[in-house]
C-alpha cells in the first residue's frame, strides 16, 4: 500500500457490477494504488487492476549474469591454478568456457527463479491487513484506497456513487 | 486466439503500383555498379565474389521465405496469415537467381580458384563443371517444388490459376479440401528439399572455396542462417506494408510477439550452429580446418568484421529481443529485423570473401550497390506477386475461417 497516507478508505460491495463500476472509476480517476478483496477469483477485474511488474524477471536476470560469471570465473581459475596441458592453445580460452559459461547461466537463473517464486508466492501466514472483513471471504466484494485527506472526499463519493453499500474510514 | 479475418473481399495487395518499377530501378542501379567492375579484367575476380557474395545471401533469403510458408502451413498455424503469404511472395525471385548463377558459372575460374589443380581421389566430385551441374539441377527442382507449392496454395484460396492473374479472381472458388492433401506433401517436400540442396550449395560454394576445408555442419549453418534472415525479411515486409495488404487485423500485439519469438529462435540456432562449428575446429587444432577460422579470427580486416557479425547479426538482436516490448511493437521488431539483414548479409560476405581475397577487399560505392541491386530485383519481384496475386489472399481467408 501507499506509504505516507493519511487514511484509508475501505468500500463494501454486495453486486459485483457495482464493484466493477467502483475499480473502472478509479482506473479513469488514475488511481493507482488499493487494494482488492474478492470472496471468489475472478478474470473480470483483473484488467482493472494497477499493473505491476514482477520482481522475478530481475531475478532471473541476475542469476543468469551471475551464473555466468560464476562458469568463467571456475573455469579461468582452474585453468590458472593447475598446470593444464593445453596443446600450445591459450591458457585462458573463451571459446571451451563459454559451454561452461552457458550451462552455469541456465542453471543458475532457473534455481534462483523457482526459489524466488517460492519466496515471492506469499505462501507463509501473514497477519491479516486492519481493513479486512471476514464477509470478504463469504459474499461482499471490497475495495482499500489509502489516501491523504484532501482525495479522501472524492474517493468516498466515488464508491458512493457506484452503489457501495458501505463506506469506512481509518 | 486467431483474430477474425476481414469479412469484406476487399483488395488486398494495395502497394503502391511503382514499387516493381522502383525495384527494377534499383536493380539497373546495381547492374551499372557492378558491370565496370566485372568489365576490368583486374577486378573480374573481385566481381565475381560480389556476385557469388549476393546471390548466396538473396536466394537464401528468398528460398528461406517460401520454407517459412511450407513449415507453417505444415504446422497448421491459425495465427501466421501474414507471415505465410509474405514468405509465399518471395518466390518470385527464386527464377531470377539462375540469371546471377548463369553468369558465375561464366566466372568459374574466379569463384573455384582451384580450378585447374589436381584434386585427386576428389576429382569425381570436386570438378567445376560437376559442381555447377548438381548446383544447378537442386535450384530448378528447388524453384520447381517452391512454385508448385505456392501454386496449390493459389488454387485452394479462391480460384483456378491461370497464367493470367484476373481470370484467377473470376473464376469459382474450389472447395477448401481439395488439393489440402497435395498441399501439404508440397508443405513436407520443400523444407525436406530445401535442407539438401543449400546444405550442397554451401559445401561448394562456401566450403569449396578454400581447398581443403572441411565442415560437416556448413551446410546446416547455412540453411539455418537463411531462415535467420528470411524470417527478419518477412518481419520487415510485414510490418512496412502489413496493413497496405490487408493484415491489419492479423497483425495484433500478440502475433508480433509470437512472430518475434520466432525470429529470436531462429537466431539463437544459428548462434548454436555457429557455436557448435567452432569448438570442435577450435579443440581439434587441425591445419586443414583451422586455415578457415584463422583467416576470419587472426587477421585484419576480418577479424573486426566478425565480431562487428556476432554484435550485430547474432548477439545483439537476440538480447534486444529477450525485451517483451521491443517484440510486441511492430516499428522496433522491424529495426531489430533490419540489424540481422544488415548483419547477416555482413556473415555471408565474411564466408565467401576472405577465402576468396585473404589480404582484403574493397567494400565502396559499387559494392554497396551492387547488393542494393539485389535487394531492388528482389523488390520488383515480389512487388509483382502481390499486384497480380495479393487479391487472392482475402478470399483464402474468408474461406479458411470457415472451415
Amino acid at each position: 500500500m501507499k506509504a505516507g497516507a493519511a487514511r484509508t478508505i475501505t468500500a463494501v460491495f454486495t453486486d459485483f457490477g457495482a464493484f466493477l463500476a467502483a475499480l473502472r472509476s478509479l482506473k479513469a480517476e488514475g488511481v493507482k494504488h488499493f487494494r482488492v478483496y474478492s470472496p471468489v477469483e475472478l478474470t473480470e477485474y483483473e484488467d482493472l487492476m494497477p499493473r505491476r511488474g514482477s520482481p522475478i524477471r530481475v531475478v532471473s536476470l541476475l542469476a543468469g549474469f551471475t551464473g555466468c560469471a560464476l562458469g568463467f570465473w571456475l573455469c579461468i581459475g582452474s585453468a590458472k591454478l593447475y598446470n593444464l596441458i593445453v596443446g600450445g592453445k591459450p591458457v585462458v580460452a573463451w571459446v571451451p568456457y563459454c559451454v561452461i559459461g552457458f550451462e552455469l547461466t541456465i542453471l543458475t537463473a532457473a534455481l534462483c527463479t523457482v526459489a524466488s517464486v517460492f519466496v515471492l508466492s506469499r505462501l507463509r501466514p501473514r497477519a491479516l491487513s486492519p481493513e479486512y472483513d471476514g464477509s470478504f471471504s463469504a459474499d461482499q466484494f471490497g475495495i482499500c484506497v489509502p489516501c491523504n485527506n484532501e482525495q479522501a472526499g472524492g474517493i468516498a463519493e466515488t464508491f458512493r456513487s457506484s452503489g457501495a453499500v458501505e463506506i469506512r474510514e481509518s | 486466439m486467431s483474430p477474425e479475418p476481414p469479412t469484406d473481399n476487399r483488395q488486398a495487395g494495395g502497394i503502391p503500383r511503382w514499387l516493381p518499377w522502383l525495384g527494377a530501378a534499383l536493380a539497373l542501379a546495381g547492374l551499372a555498379a557492378w558491370a565496370p567492375i566485372y568489365g576490368n579484367h583486374a577486378t573480374r575476380p573481385h566481381a565475381a565474389a560480389i556476385l557469388l557474395v549476393n546471390f548466396l545471401y538473396w536466394t537464401g533469403l528468398a528460398q528461406a521465405g517460401v520454407v517459412w510458408a511450407a513449415t507453417l502451413r505444415l504446422c497448421r498455424t491459425r495465427w501466421s496469415h501474414a507471415p505465410e503469404r509474405l514468405g509465399e511472395a518471395f518466390v518470385a525471385f527464386l527464377p531470377l537467381a539462375l540469371i546471377p548463377f548463369g553468369v558465375l558459372y561464366l566466372c568459374e575460374d574466379y569463384v573455384l580458384p582451384w580450378a585447374g589443380r589436381d584434386m585427386g581421389d576428389r576429382t569425381l566430385w570436386v570438378n567445376p563443371s560437376g559442381i555447377f551441374a548438381r548446383n544447378a539441377v537442386g535450384l530448378v527442382v528447388m524453384l520447381w517444388l517452391s512454385v508448385a507449392y505456392v501454386r496449390r496454395r493459389l488454387a485452394t484460396n479462391g480460384g483456378t490459376y491461370s497464367r493470367n492473374g484476373n481470370r484467377a479472381l473470376e473464376s469459382a472458388p474450389t472447395d477448401g479440401d481439395n488439393g489440402d492433401r497435395g498441399t501439404s506433401v508440397l508443405a513436407v517436400l520443400v523444407p525436406l528439399v530445401y535442407t539438401v540442396v543449400y546444405s550442397i550449395l554451401a559445401f561448394d560454394f562456401i566450403m569449396g572455396l578454400q581447398q581443403p576445408w572441411y565442415s560437416t555442419l556448413i551446410g546446416g549453418y547455412f540453411f539455418v542462417g537463411n531462415m535467420y534472415a528470411g524470417m527478419a525479411a518477412i518481419v520487415v515486409l510485414a510490418s512496412v506494408l502489413g496493413p497496405r495488404l490487408g493484415f491489419g487485423a492479423h497483425l495484433q500485439r500478440q502475433q508480433w510477439l509470437d512472430i518475434g519469438n520466432l525470429l529470436q529462435a531462429f537466431g539463437m540456432l544459428t548462434i548454436y550452429m555457429f557455436f557448435s562449428q567452432l569448438i570442435p575446429i577450435w579443440y581439434g587444432n587441425m591445419p586443414h580446418e583451422t586455415s578457415f577460422l584463422l583467416a576470419r579470427f587472426h587477421h585484419e580486416p576480418w577479424r573486426t568484421v566478425v565480431w562487428c557479425v556476432i554484435a550485430g547479426a547474432y548477439f545483439g538482436p537476440f538480447l534486444l529481443m529477450c525485451l517483451t516490448e521491443i517484440k510486441r511493437n511492430p516499428v522496433t521488431l522491424r529495426a531489430v529485423a533490419a540489424l540481422v539483414l544488415v548483419g547477416m548479409y555482413v556473415e555471408r560476405y565474411l564466408l565467401v570473401i576472405p577465402s576468396l581475397e585473404p589480404r582484403g577487399s574493397a567494400f565502396g560505392p559499387s559494392e554497396v550497390l551492387t547488393a542494393v541491386g539485389f535487394g531492388g530485383a528482389f523488390l520488383a519481384a515480389f512487388a509483382w506477386y502481390v499486384l497480380r496475386y495479393g487479391p487472392l489472399w482475402a478470399r483464402g481467408e474468408q474461406r479458411e475461417a470457415k472451415h
